[in-house]
């Protein structure tokens, strides 16, 4: 019934027309290799800051759906992943398409991408509200607990190295130190700079940590700027695949869908891992795992289902405790600190017609990217053959205005730039940015709710423990940290045999 | 990851740590809560300090004959890409000079510069030579950002910065 209310909230022509802009500017922006959501969502952010908080948050919402699932169309045609969501999409989707089925191919990863995509969106139109309802009873000890486990996961799990990770995420929470402390109002680091006294804002941060430090890495190789090359494949070859070809595959739809979804709520996968896990999962358990990476449509409607029903995942644990799951919630999450709101449990109660029409948006989002997507390729794939040497220095403008409007401060274009070129330096160096993205975000947070239970707890750290949700989130994080250095010493093992 | 470059981040990380913590003494002391200002901060960059220990051992203990070899073939393939990139230093150069310019003479005239200096850096030779590409650029850099301009001052209300020159 509240879902309805958000179609209602939504249906007007200003939002309408936003969310077709927005899913249609995520497509092509996803599509193009090199360029992820999150690149969409940056080069987007600058304009929702003359919108209001619905048309705003509605926009980026369907850029974020666009951006997804756009990277299909170049892992099919072109063998080359749009986005790092859709690098199992290529194993079969590319093989495909030089065996002339490429129809097949793009109308299975379309229609895959359609029912991740709503699978995902339902399931957080009706989780989101009840997750919410129990966040609210959470106490300091326990938002204390989630957060420790979410900074651990993902500095666990992104990159190679658990030890590059954790450095990462205790780079991006003294990088958060920067500014007024949240309890007693105190400066810290920043050098009578008063510009300084609100820390590093988040959209500078973000953006030069991901998209600068892209387009640097990029002018070291010049060669990935000329236009791609179609010369190996044709859209227009094999035959459609339809909704029944596709309800054939149940065996693997379902299972995948929920692993995406999961994978979606833990902090720190995201689609990248959720395409490949579901891949191997379809595989293994496939009647003919030969025929995988020779042009099975199964492959594609693995990894193509699963991508989509991640970014349901990420979005019930961005609106429910306002922790987002990747770098793309990220800029959703910029988004609400915009507007002055902040997402979490108390958002489903004080700004319900607003999380009803996201999440209106977010279903409507997903039947807008199929029906553009399933008919508009044509526009799509000639988008694809615009030069990099032109685009990228687009999105870089776009992401100085972005850089420049959230506080019309032109000191954020400099700090932009300084993070672009620490984001430039850490990737050479192994180290990988969404933990220290993560770790900037929800650091403040741990603090203010560690030095809350401690006021609490008049200084005891022991009582901390005697929260349920608290103790399994710190038994958790133990877990997490000790599986990981098992399998790191599993990995050296096998190297060295 | 090669052997050197490990032990240089982790150097460099310490540093930084040694440095934070060093910063955190300046931080006024508060007795409202157990914890205090200070703890946070300090906390962390001890912690940093520890991993960048840890990272060092692991890089030094790392297991003899393979890891030399790993070495070795990271070396090569390091210093194949480690040659001067010229777009690469150009391209910083920019994103410095954009920040400098957009004070003196606003959003649009250094927008305007910068897509045309940047994309001739981008651009391949081939493209360098193509009469058709060059008036792409030309067209591209100029609309753009008036494009934005425009809408950003009609549409959203919002003045761009018109730089000391211009305002």
């Amino acid at each position: 019934m509240q879902l309805l209310q958000g179609f209602i909230t939504i249906a007007n022509i200003e939002t309408l027309l936003l969310m077709i802009v927005g899913t249609f500017g995520g497509l092509v922006v996803g599509a193009l290799p090199g360029l992820s959501a999150f690149t969409a969502l940056a080069i987007m952010l600058p304009f929702t800051f003359g919108m209001d908080s619905i048309n705003g948050l509605c926009f980026l919402v369907a850029v974020y759906v666009g951006g997804c699932s756009g990277g299909l169309i170049s892992a099919v045609l072109l063998g080359i992943p749009g986005t790092p969501a859709s690098i199992a999409t290529c194993f079969d989707g590319y093989p495909m398409a030089q065996q002339g089925k490429a129809k097949t191919a793009l109308s299975a990863a379309i229609i895959s991408s359609f029912v991740g995509g709503i699978f995902g969106a339902i399931v957080l139109s009706f989780l989101g509200p009840y997750i919410a309802k129990v966040a609210l009873k959470l106490s300091p000890y326990d938002y204390f607990g989630l957060i420790l486990f979410a900074l651990t996961t993902v500095s666990s799990l992104a990159g190679d190295s658990m030890v590059r990770g954790l450095i990462a995420c205790l780079l991006g929470i003294c990088l958060s130190c920067v500014g007024t402390d949240g309890l007693s109002s105190v400066y810290r680091y920043t050098f009578g700079i008063t510009k300084l006294a609100n820390g590093f804002s988040m959209i500078p941060v973000l953006i030069g940590l991901f998209a600068v430090s892209q387009i640097m890495a990029n002018a070291k190789d010049k060669a990935s700027m000329k236009s791609l090359d179609f010369s190996g494949t044709n859209q227009n070859s094999g035959e459609v695949f339809t909704f029944i070809d596709y309800l054939k595959h149940l065996r693997i739809i379902i299972p995948v869908s929920l692993m995406g979804l999961v994978i979606g709520i833990l902090p720190g996968l995201g689609g990248n891992i959720s395409n490949l896990m579901a891949y191997s999962y379809a595989k293994n358990t496939s009647s003919h795992p030969e025929d995988y990476g020779k042009g099975c449509v199964e492959g594609v409607i693995a990894s193509e289902t699963a991508n989509n029903a991640t970014v349901g995942g990420a979005m019930i644990i961005l609106l429910t405790l306002g922790i987002p799951g990747d770098n793309a919630t990220s800029v959703i999450l910029a988004g609400f600190q915009m507007n002055d709101i902040a997402p979490g449990p108390l958002l489903f109660k004080t700004q319900g017609e607003l999380v009803y029409a996201i999440l209106a948006a977010f279903v409507l989002a997903n039947v807008l990217f199929f029906l553009m997507e399933y008919f508009g390729l044509p526009i799509f794939t000639k988008m694809l053959s615009i030069p990099s040497m032109l685009l990228l220095p687009i999105v870089i403008v776009c992401c100085f205005l972005g850089s420049y409007c959230a506080n019309n401060n032109i000191l954020d274009i400099l700090i932009m730039v300084l993070f672009g070129v620490l984001g430039y330096i850490l990737k050479k160096y192994g180290f990988p940015l969404a933990p220290m993205v993560v770790g900037f975000i929800l650091s403040p947070m741990l603090e203010l709710y560690l030095r809350r239970s401690l006021m609490k707890t008049r200084g005891e750290w022991l009582p901390i423990l005697s929260s349920p949700v608290a103790a399994v989130c710190i038994v958790l994080t133990v877990v997490t940290i000790l599986l990981t250095i098992r399998s790191s010493f599993k990995k050296k093992a096998v190297k060295a045999a | 990851m090669n052997k050197k470059n490990d032990i240089l981040s982790a150097a460099a990380v310490i540093l930084f740590a040694a440095a934070f913590y060093t910063g955190s003494f300046q931080i006024q002391q508060t007795t409202s809560d157990v914890l205090g200002s200070r703890f946070f901060p300090q906390a962390a960059a001890i912690l940093l300090a520890l991993l960048g220990i840890v990272q060092i051992v692991t890089a030094l203990t790392a297991s003899g004959k393979g890891s030399a070899e790993n070495n070795n073939t990271d070396d090569t393939g390091a210093k194949k890409q480690e040659g001067i990139s010229v777009p690469f230093i150009l391209t910083i150069a920019a994103l410095f000079a954009y920040y400098v310019l957009i004070r003196l003479v606003g959003f649009a005239v250094t927008s305007i510069a910068y897509l045309l200096f940047e994309s001739w850096v981008l651009m391949p030779e081939e493209g360098r030579n193509s009469k058709k590409m060059k008036i792409i650029v030309i067209l591209t850099s100029f609309l753009v950002p008036l494009f934005l301009n425009y809408i950003f001052y009609q549409i959203f209300k919002i003045r761009l910065p018109q730089g000391m020159l211009f305002g």
